[in-house]
């Protein structure tokens, strides 16, 4: 595969896993990698990764991560010749993608006009409707009058959403389940509309029950190809935070899978789409598929696309933005097996997610056949509040999706981390759950199926074993301490009381490692 | 040696002793015994430790206060008291506080800004019952009542940031 011939340098606008992931796909095209930084990511993995870094400033994304301006002029000043936005902060902020080519720097992405037209729901929903996508029924126009919602939603079939046109967070939102409950809907719903954000209009909208989230990677050159690389079910969702994703999605038969395919590459043309980019459809139980929004950029979830199609996404990525053609053709795009990623976070899933902030202790992370772990956690990592809680990726590949489940379960079992709180219990309890077994999950079970719930109960209880392991380690300190000599084992001396001997005493262990080696 | 473990109020005695092949062995008061193997792993956190050849994982670090313990075991944190004999003696002439009817802190599990104050002095509490949120990583954590009684003290206002571990209301 050719290198790269514009690109020599990319610098990398994000932090955490995924600008490991980029610096790692820039190492193997031998393209030299800048890492920028907050103040809270002095020691961050990517900074020690990349060849260069240069301080953003202070631990707020604000006045670091999102302080577009500031990264322009870094790379400038590097030499980069482009720059990678990762996901999240800047990457689909159309005026980024702008100032960055006015500053003469490749923006590793979409053109801004595919950004800005695709962030724009209605305009994205007119795009999609263009290029032959299915639309949820009864969508873009406003009723005026209760009357007339009644007639829509007679058209469109019940239940249907009310949704306000200014909306967002559920504001002046309504289930209506029959003609009898429209009026009184329709009225609450303006009234809260207007309340909220001065603006009562509202929509119809047909309610989709029991759907799943399956969407599609696209990969668009700058020569007129566009091809898609297969789905992804991303259904299992908290908070409109994804938990667990999949490739393939069991919702797809070939057939769908294809046409799917057709009008996601269509909608991608029809916005003038370069780079990756991802269609999220809704799936419903009798196998309808309806555009929901398109992500311009690349998404978190990516690798299990790439474990089941063999092909690098971030790798393309840049030879896309070096003007190269794609190096793979619809044709070749041969999905593979079974992946699954879960994403875990530093939350307390037993006690309502509660953020669990604090020092990474220890990590033990999982190897063996079959698993990826795309992580910028180290020993003595801080996980601070400042950012997003999610601290690895682990994504496995096996021959089916059983394959795939077991390699995960046993790649969750391996994966240890001290110090702070997972959700790396939570995500055992769901691969086993029956519902994600049989399939049998939508994009609101999270919340709404007991089966799928954090359950502190079905934990094994081993308060015992805990107890008796404290005993033993008090014992050790105290035999260790008593002694005042290390032990052979290694144990070094120190008491409940604090670590200063502790600390001595680790000296001294190196002391005698030195000793022994230069023997 | 003799210890007490407690984990949740639940105390276990630990006799932990060496047999005279130098095999450590840990009897249990109801009679059941085990022999055990507890290596450091690495550093002196991380150990391996074997019981009855059912080989563990786990992570032990000192707490915050004196005798106390963090125990991970297979992702799972327990917060492990440990008396010596002599420590327990003395424990045991202390008074004792009960926290079935004592005062309760609700202290701010991490850093963040205060959102709601759902509580007021004075106000009874349900067990469960929501009474501080606090913002924090982009997400609202809704702190509630271990159990159920009265508000005595409510430190902070919306609006307010903390720091982990502020005592943001006491029940009693």
């Amino acid at each position: 595969m050719s290198k790269l011939t514009r690109i020599k340098k990319v610098l990398i606008a994000n932090r955490g896993e995924i600008a490991l992931r980029v610096i790692r796909a820039c190492r193997d095209l031998g393209v030299k990698t800048v890492a920028v930084y907050s103040e809270a990511d002095r020691k961050a993995l990517h900074v020690r990764q990349a060849d260069e870094a240069y301080l953003l400033g202070p631990a707020p994304s604000k006045d670091s991560y999102l302080r577009g301006d500031k990264i322009i002029e870094i790379a400038k000043k590097a030499g980069a010749d482009a720059i990678h936005p990762g996901y999240g902060f800047l990457s689909e902020r159309a005026n980024f993608a702008q100032a960055c080519q006015d500053a003469g720097l490749i923006f590793i992405g979409p053109p801004p006009s595919a950004i800005e037209a695709m962030g724009d729901k209605v305009r994205a929903k007119q795009i999609a409707r263009a290029a032959g996508v299915p639309l949820v029924p009864g969508i873009d126009q406003e009723a005026e009058d209760w009357q007339s919602a009644a007639e829509t939603a007679a058209r469109i079939g019940y239940p249907v959403l009310i949704k306000a046109s200014a909306g967002g967070g559920g504001k002046g939102m309504r289930v209506v389940r029959s003609a009898e409950e429209i009026q009184g809907a329709f009225e609450a719903a303006t009234r809260e509309a207007s309340g909220a954000f001065g603006y009562g209009g509202v929509y119809l909208e047909k309610m989709l029950e029991n759907v799943k989230h399956v969407e599609f990677q696209l990969m668009a050159d700058t020569h007129g190809n566009v091809v898609y690389m297969g789905e992804r079910e991303s259904s299992l969702q908290r908070r409109n935070q994804k938990l667990v994703e999949e490739a393939p999605s069991q919702a797809l038969d070939d057939e769908m899978r294809q046409a799917m395919g057709r009008v996601a590459v269509a909608a991608a043309r029809e916005v003038g789409y370069v780079n990756a980019g991802t269609i999220e459809f809704l799936v419903t139980q009798d196998r309808q598929f309806y555009f929901m929004e398109m992500n311009t950029r690349l998404q978190v979830e990516h690798p299990v696309t790439e474990l089941t199609t063999g092909l690098d996404i971030v790798a393309e990525q840049l030879r896309i933005a070096d003007g190269q053609p794609l190096s793979f053709r619809q044709e070749d795009i041969q999905s593979r097996g079974w992946s699954i990623e879960c994403r875990v976070t530093a939350e307390d899933p037993f006690n309502n997610f509660l953020p669990s902030v604090g020092t990474v202790r220890r990590t033990v992370p999982p190897t063996g056949p079959g698993v990826r772990l795309d992580s910028a956690v180290y020993d003595g990592y801080e996980v601070s509040l400042y950012y997003d809680p999610m601290i690895a990726k682990l994504i496995t590949w096996g021959s089916n999706r059983e394959e795939a489940i077991a390699r995960m379960e046993r790649a969750l079992e391996e994966y240890q981390i001290f110090g702070i709180h997972t959700t790396i219990p939570y995500h055992q309890q769901l691969l086993a759950s029956e519902p994600f077994r049989s399939g049998d999950f939508y994009t609101t079970s999270l919340e709404t199926n007991p089966a799928l719930k954090p359950d502190p109960a079905a934990r094994t209880d081993q308060r015992e074993l805990a107890a008796i392991m404290a005993a033993l380690f008090v014992e050790q300190r105290q035999a260790a301490g008593a002694g005042g000599v290390s032990g052979k084992n290694g144990v070094s001396g120190s008491n409940a009381e604090g670590n200063t001997a502790t600390e001595k005493n680790a000296w001294k262990e190196f002391g005698r490692h030195e000793m022994l080696r230069r023997v | 040696m003799l210890y007490y473990s407690q984990i949740d109020g639940d105390s276990l005695k630990v006799e932990i002793y060496t047999d005279p092949e130098g095999a450590t062995h840990v009897k249990l008061p109801d009679g059941r015994e085990m022999q055990v193997d507890f290596q450091p792993a690495l550093g002196e956190d991380l150990f391996s430790v074997m019981v009855d050849h059912q080989s563990h994982q786990v992570h032990i670090e000192p707490g915050e206060n004196r005798g106390e313990y963090e125990v991970t075991l297979d992702g799972q944190v327990y917060l492990v008291n440990v008396e010596t004999e002599r420590q327990h003696r003395l424990n045991a002439l202390a008074p004792r506080q009960n926290l079935q009817s004592g005062e309760i802190q609700i202290k701010a599990p991490m850093p963040g800004l205060v959102s709601i104050v759902a509580v007021e002095v004075g106000q009874a509490v349900e067990q469960g019952q929501r009474i501080v949120i606090l913002e924090a990583m982009k997400m609202e954590n809704e702190l509630r009542a271990p159990r159920a009684g009265t508000v005595k003290a409510v430190n902070v206002q919306p609006g307010q940031t903390v720091e982990q571990n502020k005592v943001l209301a006491v029940i009693e």
